[in-house]
């Protein structure tokens, strides 16, 4: 894509080769950002479909106050949240976890750890835990934040985070890629 | 072995290696194309271009 900017505004014509030019381009990352968030590739991919015919019907709205791939990435975001409210696996699973035993638990590792490993076992997290670690970790929101997104409480999303991070240091000790031990309600790395 | 103790309250160094694992995550689409978001995109656009623009004259014709 040779001038980003002129590209975005001949899609503002609806202009196809502009659109085509934009869609190669950012189909691989912004692919990776709905995966992220769904469990299988094919509703990723259903996402990332609906998020691109919503970006180019809405690119007047792109008002140049930021990257477009951020833009972009914030509308992938968004279309994959609703995705999992509208099978209602979102709100279920983070009304069921609030109330999940809380696990006290310390990790020690080499820090040699593969990110491949801990995105593998990022995608065997339930929706609700894989969700706020993907928005507190990776899109970096607050917790304030989150909770406007998710309509939970501020508190709720802390804890859920809190709750995912050990679920997620418990099964990457259960491949034998860290080593845990107990001590003091802190993670050792 | 490199140790430094971190609490789950701060964003710390998992999480920057979440953020650059995500940030860096590229995944090539084998179920979908660009001609199918075409086929889908096209009624929307053309109905976006033979739609007039509303001005306020516009609109406030139409409210009266």
């Amino acid at each position: 894509m040779v001038n980003e900017k002129e590209t975005i505004a001949r899609c503002l014509d609806g202009d196809r080769q502009a659109q085509k030019a934009i869609y190669e381009n950012y189909c691989g990352k912004m692919l990776g950002v709905c995966f992220r968030y769904l469990r299988t590739i094919e509703d990723a991919e259903d996402v990332l479909q609906d998020a691109f015919i919503r970006a180019f019907s809405n690119i007047h709205q792109y008002r140049y106050d930021g990257s477009f791939e951020a833009w972009l990435r914030k509308l992938m975001v968004n279309t994959a949240l609703n995705h999992l409210h509208k099978n209602r696996r979102l709100k279920e699973q983070l009304e069921l976890e609030a109330v999940e035993y809380y696990i006290s638990e310390d990790v020690e590792t080499d820090a040699q750890l593969h990110a491949k490993d801990i995105f593998e076992t990022l995608k065997a997290l339930p929706d609700g835990y894989r969700t706020v670690i993907n928005l507190y970790s990776i899109e970096g929101y607050s917790h304030k934040e989150i909770g406007e997104i998710l309509g939970i409480n501020e508190s709720t999303s802390r804890s859920q985070y809190t709750r995912a991070r050990m679920l997620l240091a418990r099964l990457l000790t259960a491949k034998g890629r860290i080593a845990t031990s107990h001590n003091n309600g802190k993670i050792v790395f | 072995m490199m140790q430094n103790q971190i609490t789950v309250e701060e964003r710390d160094i998992f999480d920057q290696m979440l953020k650059q694992l995500g940030e860096n995550l590229d995944v090539t689409p084998k179920g979908i194309g660009w001609d199918k978001i075409n086929i889908e995109l096209k009624p929307i656009i053309e109905n976006q271009k033979n739609t007039p623009k509303r001005t306020k004259d516009h609109a406030s014709q139409q409210a009266r």
